[in-house]
């Protein structure tokens, strides 16, 4: 085959220029630490790389839920807890006066109606701006009484649900109605035995006082049904916080894998292509130099 | 006439013709780095011998012609390749275009902003009466929108960036028939003569080589040396002296189809039947790859407008009223959110109850786990397998593109040098002739020398 000057250069020119582009290759990789800088240099692993991005985002957002969910519950079991605390003193009020303490009756019937005050107070507890114990009517108290200690419902039974998973809610809030109302009304309970204590018929009052021994008692039980459910979402909650820790760490893998470069190989092919690269420069600058003109005298 | 002027005729003749072969050298010389040159050389022959006593006398020798070295089938086959790389080429720019518009790898792109707005829902399902959720939802949802906006278009931008080039290529194409028409008319007008017309020959090569990296071609040549050049469909761009244009013309979708013009008033639309060049390259590239991307964000905008509406319009905003469409629009274009809710975020509807505003968040929950509802695809996929693919498709445009040019560069560099191999002036090799030749006239002239001595001693002699 003839070879002429020309194509002697041009063959050398295509050969830097193949090793210039996979040079400049390797150093977008090198120095991106990504395997995959385009879709077009892995079409599948890119659409992988999107999957896995939107996972990792998704968890996030559900931790956030989560934080969101164990708040709300945290401050209800407090409230619950301390509205507990209280109606057992009432209970104990109730116990001591049915046995017929007539001088120490008003003291007692100030006392339950402190331990009403603050039992409406706590059941009115607010996170941010929201009414936890209302129900969906978050933005009104759901408790009120009047002069004569008749309490009012103002919230409903809605659910206040979070997002924890795919297609996967839970519902975190506890309504007033069912942890004081439904079942043993704790309030109407409370009302009945200010005015057992206050009676001024005093064998009358005693036996009101008497009778409200056993709906308080069966007040406790159901607080603590109540609290009891909260608790186990809790558990649900935490659970689910662990698993998603987990499972978020097996997808960074994942996209790891994917989308980083193995640094030690990709630095090892960049220097092998430099001096691949080197040794095309040299031999063309030793062919392309030479001609007979240089030995024709 | 075999005598002592025979012989001096004899050495003109030799001086003359190695004197030709010099010119010629150096000419090759000259044209070492032309572009398309082929190189050239004289042909010399013997002259009629006289016959005379003792036989056949040789009567020295004659340039007859000046040939081009040069293959033809060659000829024929770079073009041919060239069509292809010149098409593979004009859509692996293109479609890398539409890759770098989608912005995935980093991080920035749709897939983004759809999961932002989908989190923006969740946030406002944790606190369905946070004027910042709110708000914060109103922010996401404009820039879902404004994305979607934003690489529809762009993708368009990409189209007519398209028929800019295709404007410019259809002018160079015309000016490129025009010369090549010219052409003929010289070359055959000098080879009627029976000389060959090299070097104007070899533009005409290099012309239609250009042509042929622009369009698809088929070239045939002529008893009368000229070439005639058809387009698609058979239709002629040069025959015989005169060349006809190629201009453009808008359709309906506002982009350029080309035509082909028949000098007397109408036109052809040939735009469907190019097939090669890089003309093929732009047209398959806007007509055919970005339109698909452009429906399917279309339908990708389309799903989420009809989905999320629906849902919001049967929730409860702050005021208990019925929801509002929360996007307008019913494309990728046109997508945007409602001025009313951009300007009241209360008018979001959370609840899924009249009654239940402002705690219930159930519409809020519904429309944030759409995400994960299957509404693409005829119900078997999600917005983000949907929006997933059209980004591996992309991908997969551009490395089969690119695979191809590949392919393609290496083919036409392949056949380039072998073209080189054969048509090429090797320096050596002329300096090699250029020592041959001018040993050659010194030779001969030698001879002259010799034949002058010769005459003295003859006229001396009496």
């Amino acid at each position: 085959m003839r070879v002429t000057n020309r194509l002697m250069a041009d063959t050398v020119l295509s050969s830097l220029y193949k090793n210039t582009h996979q040079l400049l290759k390797l150093q977008e990789t090198v120095s991106s630490e990504k395997r995959i800088n385009r879709p077009s240099d892995d079409p599948i692993g890119m659409g992988k790389i999107l999957d896995y991005r939107k996972v990792l985002s998704s968890i996030d957002q559900y931790n956030t839920n989560i934080t969101r969910g164990k708040t709300q519950i945290d401050l209800t079991e407090s409230c619950l807890e301390a509205i507990d605390d209280l109606v057992l003193k009432a209970r104990r009020i109730a116990v001591e006066q049915s046995a017929g303490e007539l001088e120490t009756r008003p003291n007692a019937a100030q006392e339950v109606k402190n331990i009403y005050d603050q039992i409406l107070q706590l059941a009115n507890t607010k996170l941010g701006d929201t009414y936890i114990l209302s129900g969906h009517q978050t933005d009104t108290a759901p408790f009120s009484r009047d002069a004569g200690y008749n309490a009012t419902y103002h919230g409903d039974d809605g659910d206040i649900r979070i997002i924890v998973g795919d297609n996967l809610d839970i519902k975190i809030n506890v309504t007033g109605e069912d942890a004081l109302r439904s079942g043993v009304d704790v309030f109407d309970s409370l009302r009945d035995l200010i005015n057992g204590l206050e009676d001024p018929d005093t064998t009358a009052g005693t036996a009101q006082i008497a009778t409200q021994v056993t709906p308080l008692s069966n007040a406790l039980d159901q607080i603590k049904a109540v609290r009891a459910e909260a608790a186990s979402t809790f558990i649900q909650l935490e659970t689910t916080e662990n698993q998603l820790a987990n499972f978020k760490l097996n997808i960074e893998d994942m996209l790891s894998d994917t989308e980083d470069a193995d640094m030690a190989q990709a630095i090892v092919e960049l220097q092998i292509q430099k001096t691949a690269y080197e040794t095309s420069l040299a031999t063309a600058a030793k062919i392309l130099q030479r001609s007979l003109m240089d030995f024709l005298r | 006439m075999p005598d002592i002027y025979g012989i001096l005729n004899v050495a003109r003749g030799a001086l003359l013709t190695q004197q030709r072969a010099i010119d010629v050298t150096g000419h090759n010389i000259a044209n070492v780095n032309t572009p398309g040159y082929s190189r050239q050389k004289v042909n010399m022959q013997t002259n009629t011998p006289i016959p005379f006593s003792p036989g056949q006398m040789g009567t020295g020798v004659n340039a007859v012609e000046i040939q081009r070295i040069y293959d033809s089938f060659l000829g024929v086959q770079i073009s041919n390749e060239n069509q292809n790389l010149g098409r593979w080429e004009a859509q692996k720019d293109c479609i890398e275009k539409v890759e770098m518009i989608l912005d995935e790898t980093s991080g920035y792109g749709l897939s983004q902003a759809m999961g932002e707005f989908w989190n923006a829902w969740q946030d406002l399902a944790n606190n369905p009466s946070g004027h910042t959720e709110r708000t914060l939802l109103k922010t996401k949802s404009e820039i879902l929108s404004h994305t979607f906006n934003k690489i529809y278009s762009d993708l368009q931008q990409i189209q007519k960036d398209t028929d800019v080039s295709i404007k410019g290529t259809i002018q160079e194409i015309n000016l490129i028939t025009d010369q090549i028409a010219g052409l003929n008319q010289q070359i055959s007008q000098i080879e009627v003569t029976g000389q060959n017309a090299n070097d104007l020959r070899d533009s005409r090569d290099l012309l239609l080589n250009e042509l042929s990296s622009m369009i698809d071609i088929t070239t045939s040549e002529g008893d009368n040396g000229k070439v005639t050049v058809l387009v698609s469909g058979g239709r002629p761009l040069v025959q015989d002296n005169s060349s006809w244009d190629l201009s453009t013309e808008t359709n309906v979708s506002g982009l350029q189809d080309i035509v082909w013009l028949d000098g007397s008033g109408s036109s052809a639309n040939i735009t469907n039947s190019i097939s090669g060049g890089k003309l093929k390259g732009w047209i398959e590239a806007r007509d055919a790859s970005i339109p698909g991307y452009l429906s399917s964000l279309d339908d990708l905008a389309a799903t989420i407008i009809s989905e999320v509406n629906t849902l919001h319009q049967g929730g409860f905003d702050l005021n208990s009223n019925p929801g509002e469409p929360f996007f307008t629009g019913t494309s990728a274009s046109q997508i945007a959110v409602n001025p009313s809710i951009v300007n009241d975020v209360n008018l979001i509807a959370a609840s899924g109850t009249a009654g239940g505003v402002p705690g219930d968040n159930s519409t809020a929950i519904a429309i944030a786990n759409l995400q994960y509802a299957h509404t693409m695809s005829g119900g078997t996929a999600t917005f983000d397998d949907y929006y997933n693919s059209v980004v591996s498709d992309v991908g997969n445009d551009v490395q089969t593109a690119t695979t191809n040019f590949d392919h393609q560069t290496s083919m036409v560099n392949h056949l380039n040098n072998y073209r080189e191999s054969i048509s090429g002036v090797s320096l050596d090799e002329e300096m090699i002739n250029l020592i041959k030749f001018q040993h050659a006239y010194d030779a001969a002239a030698k001879l002259i020398t010799t034949v002058d001595e010769l005459l003295n001693t003859v006229i001396n002699m009496v």
